[in-house]
């Protein structure tokens, strides 16, 4: 099929569908993401949400379909790839390096997401972040709230700042599209503030962001547009208030309630 | 036809044994949780029993009873309540060298106990074996070929029927995945643990003493061929099914009957494929398998409830210590150094160099196990690589043996790095099972050949001669610089990596794959980089060890040397350089030493006991023992010396944060 016209800005999701041998987990879901947009995808637990973003960052193959970023397709590139391209992402179970600082986090993914690749010098050099790479970490630091915990090792702080962490390491580096998966779950009352706000933030440097979250306050908070998923199909989208008042979006949440 | 068959049938109760050890590893491994490559050695300590008492004139029922019914289960509850059961689910590396080290010290254990004197074994249970019974297709069959039969059915009868019990299963299950969630059920998983270990155990002993009559002699190294070949049948069968288990193993015996039949003894099929069969459908079926690669994706819901692990002491101890430590280490070697130049005697400056060389060995272990947490055993492999083109250039070519070395590292590189290709979507476990079986390989079939491993007689390698200096005849102690020369520079050569960009790459990998490659780090290109980079020292390591030694032969870098060094540098820790060297001189000093003692407690085999029981504290201790000494020691003097280390500021903060949010992911 002809792929969307708007592939070629953000990214695009074109009639992914996912099945685990008879079950089918995603229908034929299309969703894009402008440059500089907030997308809230929500829907009841086992919609498909995090299949959806694991298709997106690589982790699982989709069963058809394909996936584009800035009008090249992403299909069939490994998760570290699709990394170097634009796609960022945090995860529903932390992945983080326990034993690692912040800082370093920070570098790391700075490092690794370098467009171009690996050098050989990687192999001799000290493993210090250069110029860039430190004002980078440094602003990132401060965006995320976590300068105070810069050195510290990541094994031993809270949930919520590990959530901060996987943000900051998913940002860094200026990518095209941010997958935040249940970024808020863990955190307390002043880091979703923080979260909220680093979210605000991100537009205004052209990064698109896939929100999925359970907390639908924050949603409405910093979506400029919600996909509501149930069931693997994607059963409306639009504006926050007018998707909430959607009959059907109310019998995917409450049952047959309403 | 008639020739077909007459092979394939007395494959079949061969295979018939491969199914027989295949099942007990499916059952031990659905109902544990834990793939254990101990089964091999208790299947053996079993058999030897088993052969000694009816060596003493017990009748064959009795010593049946004793050496199956009472003593195999008693085995498995000693390991479950001593040993696996303090090892977190989610610890496959934990688990994975725990096992490893039961299955190195258990066969030196009852060879301490009983001595290590050739036993015949014993006729089989209730057959004659020298009496053919009936004739297959015209082939013979004797009783032992029919008893095997016969018990592989019954055994299969009793595995179904166990696995059936469904009630049973699934609470062993749950056991296996969260034994504290199902704590919490009210269930009392440790008994049901128990149980499971038991049955497994006794399940093991029932295969070595069915076994024992298929060799003349009762050896270890059988049972440990034995257990790889069982567990390419019963990776057939995805390790779960036990059908499948039985008919791989029957089909493997098949296939080699046919194999030994049809190739002619003297071409390079038979002295060359044939024993390498088991070996290359395991390493297929591991790297094909997708099921297989998942073996031991547990995850348990309550380890988020686990205290962060720790870091190694040097990281944060106070800066005043450290400072003294460092110079008193620093100290230590040179006082070592200079004592070896000096007043030393021959033979203990023989054994230093040893244990310098085996340092170098041993710092691939560092790089492969301790940077890129993946458990290899075939370092002997790669060193066995190095030593011998080495030694085969320096005899038939006239290469001197140093620039030999250097092409002997660049060539057990070259082969880490196509071995890592097809190991690069495996992780833990299976990539363990993985090197073993290219071990195997190795040892069976390309070693034996004089072209590579050397007549079995053994190859002369020459010392290396310098200028006008020949290392030769200056004694041991030229040789002894040299080779701290080479230590020395591996040693910076493996500092840098750790400090450099990549060596951040390996420790984002170890920690989380998932998160490395969500950043954009590349962990194929990472893995075989490490891979090739610790195959290389590995294989420096062994051409210096084989130049020292004067004389190698192919059983010298066999699988069971690899599977030691694993032990014995996790023992130490894995994690730092020190450990590296740590291991390397223990190693050799703890045998000398040992070697002063009488009769066969100086055999060496005392050495290896003593330290797979302190591997076993690997569980407690990831860090290694020496380490967690260090730590424990730097703690106690910061206290008494008033230093405040860096580390009580960093346990302060992770107890204040495990206390309240860190209870696991929500979903």
């Amino acid at each position: 099929m002809d792929p969307l016209p708007e592939r070629d800005r953000g990214l695009s999701v074109v009639s992914v569908s996912v099945r685990f041998g008879g079950i089918a987990a995603l229908e034929g879901v299309d969703l894009v993401v402008d440059p500089g947009e907030i997308v809230g995808l929500v829907g009841p637990n086992g919609a498909g949400k995090t299949t959806l973003i694991n298709c997106v960052g690589g982790q699982l193959v989709q069963s058809s379909g394909s996936v584009w970023l800035g009008g090249e397709s992403l299909d069939g590139l490994p998760p570290f790839r699709r990394a170097r391209r634009g796609v960022a992402r945090t995860f529903q179970r932390i992945a983080v390096f326990p034993e690692l600082t912040v800082r370093e986090h920070l570098f790391i993914a700075a490092r690794a997401r370098r467009r171009g690749g690996a050098r050989w010098s990687e192999l001799v050099d000290r493993g210090r972040p250069d110029p860039d790479e430190s004002a980078e970490i440094a602003t990132t630091l401060e965006l995320v709230g976590l300068a105070d915990r810069a050195d510290a090792a990541v094994s031993t702080l809270p949930l919520g700042a590990c959530r901060l962490v996987e943000l900051g390491r998913a940002l860094i580096g200026r990518p095209t599209v941010v997958l935040a998966d249940e970024p808020s779950s863990g955190l307390d009352a002043r880091e979703r503030a923080t979260l909220a706000t680093v979210l605000r933030t991100l537009p205004a440097q052209g990064i698109g962001v896939l929100l999925v979250e359970h907390d639908l306050p924050m949603v409405s908070l910093v979506c400029d547009r919600v996909v509501v998923l149930h069931v693997g199909r994607v059963i409306a989208q639009g504006a926050f208030q007018a998707v909430m008042a959607d009959p059907a979006v109310r019998r995917a949440y409450l049952g047959q309630v309403a | 036809m008639s020739t077909f068959l007459s092979y394939a049938v007395p494959g079949i109760p061969f295979g018939c044994t491969y199914a027989i050890v295949a099942m007990g590893l499916v059952l031990t491994y659905r109902t544990t949780g834990v793939f254990n490559f101990a089964f091999g050695s208790q299947a053996f300590v079993s058999a030897f029993t088993y052969t000694v008492l009816i060596g003493e004139g017990i009748p064959t029922w009795l010593a049946f009873v004793i050496a199956v019914v009472v003593l195999a289960p008693a085995l498995g509850w000693v390991l479950d309540r001593f040993l696996f059961r303090r090892i977190a689910a989610t610890n496959t590396t934990a688990k994975l060298v725990s096992a490893v080290a039961v299955f190195v010290a258990l066969p030196q254990i009852v060879l301490l106990m009983f001595g290590s004197a050739t036993r015949f074994s014993p006729p089989p249970l209730f057959l004659d074996a020298g009496r053919v019974y009936l004739h297959l297709f015209s082939t013979p069959i004797n009783g032992l070929e029919l008893e095997t039969v016969i018990m592989t059915a019954a055994l299969v009868l009793v595995v179904s029927a166990v696995l059936g019990a469904s009630r049973f299963g699934l609470t062993v299950r749950a056991a296996v995945e969260s034994p504290r969630l199902l704590q919490l059920e009210g269930v009392r998983s440790d008994r049901v643990l128990s149980a499971a270990w038991m049955g497994s155990s006794l399940m093991a002993g029932l295969a070595g003493v069915l076994l024992v009559p298929q060799y003349p002699t009762l050896q270890f190294n059988n049972y440990a061929i034995l257990l790889v070949a069982a567990l390419a049948a019963a990776a057939l069968g995805n390790l779960a099914d036990v059908q499948l288990a039985l008919l791989g193993g029957i089909l493997l015996g098949v296939v080699e009957g046919l194999a030994s039949g049809y190739f002619s003894t003297s071409s390079v099929w038979h002295t060359g494929l044939l024993p390498a069969i088991p070996f290359l459908l395991l390493a297929i079926l591991l790297v094909t398998r997708g099921r297989l690669r998942a073996l031991e994706d547990t995850e348990d819901p309550l380890a988020g409830s686990d205290p962060p692990p720790p870091v190694p002491i040097a990281v944060t101890r106070s800066a005043e210590l450290d400072r003294v430590i460092k110079l008193g280490g620093r100290a230590l070697a040179v006082a070592a150094v200079v004592s070896v130049l000096t007043w030393v005697p021959g033979n203990w400056a023989f054994t230093l160099t040893a244990g310098v060389v085996y340092s170098i060995i041993f710092l691939s272990i560092t790089l492969v196990t301790g940077m890129s947490g993946q458990v290899s055993l075939c370092q002997a492999t790669f060193a066995g690589i190095g030593a011998f083109v080495a030694a085969q250039l320096a005899v038939h070519h006239g290469v001197p043996i140093l620039l030999g070395a250097v092409i002997g590292a660049l060539g057990a590189m070259v082969v880490g790095a196509l071995g890592a290709l097809p190991a690069l979507r495996l992780r833990g476990l299976p990539l363990a099972l993985l090197t073993l079986a290219l071990a195997l390989l190795a040892d069976n079939a390309v070693f034996p050949y004089s072209w590579a491993g050397g007549p079995a007689s053994g190859l002369n390698v020459p010392r290396p001669q310098i200028g006008s200096i020949n290392l030769a005849t200056t004694s041991s102690k030229g040789f002894f610089v040299l080779a701290l020369l080479v230590l020395i520079a591996c040693v910076i050569g493996v500092k840098v990596v750790q400090r450099a960009t990549v060596g951040r790459y390996l420790d984002a990998l170890r920690a989380s794959p998932l998160g490395a490659e969500s950043v954009g780090i590349n962990p194929s290109a990472a893995r075989v980089f490490v891979f090739a980079l610790s195959a290389g020292l590995a294989g420096l390591g062994g051409a210096l060890y084989a130049s020292l030694q004067q004389s190698i032969n192919p059983a010298d870098f066999n699988y069971q040397f690899s599977l030691v060094f694993v032990v014995v540098v996790v023992t130490t820790g894995v994690r730092t350089v020190e450990g590296a060297i740590q291991a390397g001189v223990s190693f050799v000093v703890v045998e000398q030493l040992l070697s002063y003692l009488p009769g066969r407690w100086g055999s060496g085999g005392l050495a290896i006991v003593l330290f797979a029981f302190a591997a076993l504290t690997y569980a407690r201790h990831p860090e290694g023992v020496v380490e967690f000494q260090k730590r424990l020691w730097t703690e106690r003097a910061e206290r008494w010396l008033g230093l405040g280390g860096r580390s009580d500021r960093i346990v302060e903060m992770a107890t204040a944060s495990t206390g309240t949010d860190r209870d696991g992911p929500v979903a």
